[in-house]
Formats: C-alpha cells, sequence, structure tokens
C-alpha cells in the first residue's frame, strides 16, 4: 500500500480543480465528503473519476463508483483497483 | 394507511442548470464521460440530438430531481448516474426509472437554464421557483436559497417565518419545521452557477 499521506496529497491535486469550498478544502481528510463538504458539482464528481483513472491508470466500474462520496471511499476503491490492501475499520 | 400511503407517494426533487456554467465547468465531450453517466439508450438518445448540449444537461438534471425524489424513500446515498433510467414522453416531460419507482419529470429548457422538478406522481403540480443568484458562493447560495424558500412558505400557509427551519435527513432530504413541528409538506432545492430554484408540494393523498 502506498503511503496514505502521499495518497490523500494526490487526491488532493486531482480534486482541486473542482472544489468550491475552499475552507472545507483546507480541512479535508478521510471523512470529507466531496459533495456536502467540498460542494463538489456532483457533474464534476464524474471528471474526478476520470482524473482518478487516469493518475492510476486503472479503471473504476460503476459498481465502485457508487461508493466514492468521501475521501475515504475514493482511497479504498484506488487501493483496491491496484490490488493494495488498504486497513479501514469498514471493511 | 392513507397518511403512510401519502408519505410514500408524494416525494419531490429539483434540479437546475445553468446552462453559460454547465459549458464552462464541464466538457461533456471528454472521452468516458457520456459512458460514466448514460445509458446506452440515453447515449444514443445525445448522439441523434440536434442539440447534445441541450440533451445532455436536460438528461443530467432529470436524472439529479430523481436522484434527490429517490433519497426520500431512505436509502442509502450513492453515486451511480447510470442507474435512474431516463426517457423523454414529450419536450418537456419525461420518465426516471430507478429500481422499482417511476418517477415523472418536467423541465423547462430556458435559454440561460435548465430547471426540472420531479414527482412520484403523474401530473401533480409542484410549486416551482425560479430566481437568479448574483453570487456564485456556495454557502450563500445556500443559505439565499432556503431564506427564499421558507419566505415563500410563510406567506403561503399565514406562518410566522421566524418560527420556520429547516432540518436535513441523514440521506441529505430537507424537511421543514415550525417550532417542533414537522410540516407536512415535500420540499427540494437547488443552485447552480447564477440560477436557483426550490419546489414545494404538499403531501396529501391523491389517488392515481
Amino acid at each position: 500500500m502506498k503511503d496514505k499521506s502521499r495518497m490523500i496529497a494526490e487526491l488532493k491535486t486531482i480534486i482541486k480543480p473542482y472544489v468550491q469550498d475552499q475552507e472545507a478544502f483546507g480541512n479535508l481528510d478521510e471523512d470529507t465528503d466531496f459533495i456536502n463538504d467540498l460542494k463538489v458539482n456532483s457533474a464534476n464528481l464524474v471528471d474526478i473519476i476520470l482524473d482518478i483513472e487516469d493518475k492510476y491508470d486503472i479503471e473504476i466500474d460503476n459498481e465502485s463508483m457508487e461508493k466514492m462520496l468521501t475521501v475515504r471511499a475514493a482511497l479504498e476503491v484506488v487501493n483496491k483497483k491496484l490490488g493494495h490492501s488498504y486497513d479501514s475499520p469498514q471493511e | 394507511m392513507t397518511l403512510l400511503k401519502s408519505k410514500i407517494l408524494m416525494m419531490i426533487g429539483n434540479d437546475i442548470i445553468d446552462r453559460g456554467y454547465a459549458c464552462k465547468e464541464s466538457n461533456w465531450r471528454r472521452k468516458g464521460f457520456l459512458k460514466k453517466i448514460f445509458t446506452p439508450c440515453e447515449q444514443e438518445l445525445i448522439h441523434g440530438a440536434s442539440d447534445p448540449f441541450t440533451t445532455v444537461w436536460r438528461l443530467w438534471s432529470m436524472k439529479e430531481s430523481a436522484y434527490k425524489l429517490f433519497m426520500h424513500t431512505g436509502v442509502e446515498r450513492f453515486f451511480n448516474p447510470r442507474r435512474l433510467s431516463c426517457e423523454f414522453s414529450s419536450s418537456e416531460e419525461g420518465l426516471v426509472n430507478i429500481e422499482a419507482l417511476q418517477i415523472h419529470t418536467r423541465s423547462k429548457i430556458h435559454p440561460k437554464f435548465i430547471f426540472t422538478s420531479a414527482s412520484s406522481i403523474c401530473r401533480v403540480e409542484t410549486m416551482d421557483h425560479v430566481f437568479n443568484l448574483s453570487k456564485t458562493d456556495p454557502r450563500f447560495q445556500s443559505k439565499f436559497t432556503h431564506r427564499a424558500m421558507l419566505e415563500c412558505i410563510a406567506q403561503k400557509y399565514h406562518l410566522n417565518k421566524e418560527k420556520l427551519y429547516i432540518r436535513k435527513s441523514d440521506q441529505s432530504v430537507p424537511e421543514v419545521f415550525y417550532g417542533k413541528q414537522r410540516l407536512n409538506i415535500s420540499v427540494s432545492m437547488t443552485h447552480h452557477g447564477y440560477h436557483g430554484a426550490f419546489s414545494i408540494c404538499e403531501r396529501k393523498f391523491i389517488p392515481q
């Protein structure tokens, strides 16, 4: 597994252009919700998912995409697709 | 039974898209974009349309408004627009299917915006208000839209607006309270770019 903080930093670079609430972006952590907290437009959530696919060279199927509403869920999906184990309290 | 039925049956949702903003914010021609959001039938509608931009965003607003309505059923939030499949019934009306639910939509195609209101019952008139917003800051927009809707409710039902407030459920469904009492109305709010809207509908039982 990649270093979690490094992955969060990479994710932050991807989502930055779509964020509408900069204050919430400054306080971003694993629990941050893309739509409710960062006020990302839901159509731009598709862009985030496409950008993640490009960055990590993975394909995110719609079933995996369904859960990608938070930073934590996005990290889990990426790690799963990369074949890395991810130590999550939710799993 | 009637009360329960009325609660299940009368649900609404809405969505507004600022056309200028959508043009700037999203590139629907981006590789993979349509495939992630739209079913094969919807993609055909888009590719065969004389104005694909309007078709893309009309379908999107149908999905968004129907999704908001679907959240009233208490399901967990999800992000998978393809699960909501749309068809057009006329230049304004449409249907969105998700699981066993069939949702009726009406879209207003304006040169500046596309507004869709969704209802769980066919031909139910929702009270829709569309307005301009002076700023695009999401906190300002949310506050402005809340206030505008509560003022409208206060006026319509002769209530003291100071006692009205909105609380969101775990599924982010807004509910309107008057003091401690929850009002028997279904509401939905939306804002995008320089446009905002709210919809109000009484939750009374209407025989189909």
